[in-house]
């Protein structure tokens, strides 16, 4: 008879070992569920929250909800763990900004305020420092004037892709291309930085650690 | 979802924008949270729109280290001591960031890299409607301007006129050059417009100082507050 806390012999970190272990009140495997998991959570919560502070707390509640669920074993598919994360990490963004809504509108004091947008934190700042050297090269090697307005006007201006390769005359598939190119450059110098090597290389990898 | 969808529908990008509708959001949320190749792309895609983001922000700061303190200049005295210390506030507001970029001398806040910026788009002839509406409700601090030109070798520099629809000039700033995505930065404090249209005409300045126009770019300003 299949015992759903005995721990698979394969891999421990697999998404299904890993509900298993928790459910079977491991607390290494609950640490490591942070570990592995602690990067998507904090994506999500970013585009959730737009970088605002809130994100901190959410975050620790995220983690805080799935792991009183999974030591319940209240996860049916244990091999589902990271899409339930999502899940979680998504409503309670979600239902965050509802609460908040409800508050202002039933607020009649004036008291309650939307928060102010968060000011970059001083890690951020250096990340953005770092992230803004590799595009400097990156920039410096395209070769077509072209390939660096689209960047700009992609990422920067944040225009429509079907704009603006209408107003270049390209098709969408040339037009992803370029962006292709762009990227897979972008990741090849943030890879060399990650291999040199160098205090920059490890200050990157630390701070997309601690960033994200 | 396979990685051919991911890459023809341009979901990594379209994530970062908030451009995708809820459901396909949270089934690519679903998705990469258990995917390791989608999730180092959405960290790269960030890394080079917060890196980009980030070298427009220093080449809007450099802009408004010209242009402002230009600016500032041309007021009287009683304005520019409360120039000052608006600016002085906005530096106070933002440690962190005041603390970490290139502050400029006399203590004059620069722009962050969260500081909005329009692209205008040029016009043959004058337009019906103005293309791009700032609106100011969504602005606090600084706004930056920029206008794509080509770096023409016949030009020195180029400079930059913005005027009301009375035609009276309202700002002016010369020796600007493209920066590195081939584009002029114009950063104004939010404060500098009053809901109106407005025409910015960037002119190519030669050797000997005559300006030949290139480009002429009209823009509307609300206050939707």
């Amino acid at each position: 008879m299949h015992d759903e806390h005995s721990v698979p012999a394969a891999d421990p970190d697999s998404p299904a070992a890993l509900a298993t272990r928790i459910a079977a009140g491991e607390a290494r495997a609950e640490a490591r569920l942070v570990e592995l998991y602690g990067r998507v959570v904090a994506i999500i919560l970013d585009r959730h929250t737009g970088g605002r502070p809130e994100a901190e707390d959410l975050y620790q509640e995220t983690f805080q909800t799935a792991l009183e669920k999974l030591r319940r074993s209240e996860l049916r598919e244990p091999a589902k763990l990271p899409g339930f994360l999502a899940r979680i990490a998504r409503n309670l963004a979600i239902e965050h900004y509802r609460k908040r809504a409800r508050r202002r509108t039933e607020g009649d004091s004036g008291v309650l305020r939307v928060a102010v947008a968060r000011g970059p934190g001083q890690l951020d700042v250096l990340l953005d420092s770092e992230w803004a050297a590799l595009v400097r090269r990156l920039i410096e090697e395209l070769d077509a004037s072209r390939d660096r307005e689209i960047l700009f006007r992609l990422y920067v201006a944040e225009e429509e892709k079907e704009k603006i390769a209408a107003d270049l005359g390209l098709s969408s598939l040339q037009f992803n291309r370029v962006v292709h190119r762009a990227r897979q450059r972008f990741k090849t110098l943030y890879e060399e930085r990650l291999v040199a090597g160098t205090t920059g290389g490890a200050m990157i990898a630390l701070l997309v650690t601690l960033c994200y | 979802m396979d990685h051919a969808y991911v890459e023809e529908h341009g979901l990594i990008e379209r994530y970062h924008q908030g451009a995708l509708p809820p459901e396909e959001e949270a089934r690519f949320e679903e998705h990469f949270a258990g995917c390791a190749q989608c999730l180092e792309l959405l960290v790269l895609d960030r890394g080079l729109r917060r890196g980009l983001r980030a070298v427009a922000a220093e080449e809007g700061a450099r802009a408004a280290r010209l242009g402002l303190l230009a600016w500032i200049a041309r007021r009287s005295r009683g304005v520019q001591a409360g120039l000052l210390v608006a600016a002085l506030f906005v530096a106070a507001a933002l440690p962190s960031a005041f603390f970490l970029t290139r502050t400029p001398p006399g203590g004059l806040a620069s722009p962050r890299g969260d500081t909005p910026l329009f692209l205008l788009h040029g016009f043959r002839g004058d337009p019906v409607e103005p293309a791009a509406t700032i609106d100011l409700a969504r602005v606090a601090g600084f706004l930056v301007l920029a206008v794509e030109v080509d770096d023409d070798p016949r030009f020195a520099g180029y400079r930059v006129t913005v005027t009301g629809t009375d035609g009276a000039t309202l700002f002016r700033q010369a020796d600007l050059r493209p920066n590195a995505f081939e584009s002029l930065m114009i950063t104004c404090p939010a404060g500098f417009f009053a809901p109106g249209d407005y025409r910015l005409r960037v002119e190519g300045v030669d050797d000997a100082g005559a300006g030949v126009e290139v480009g002429g770019y009209p823009f509307r300003v609300v206050d939707e507050r």
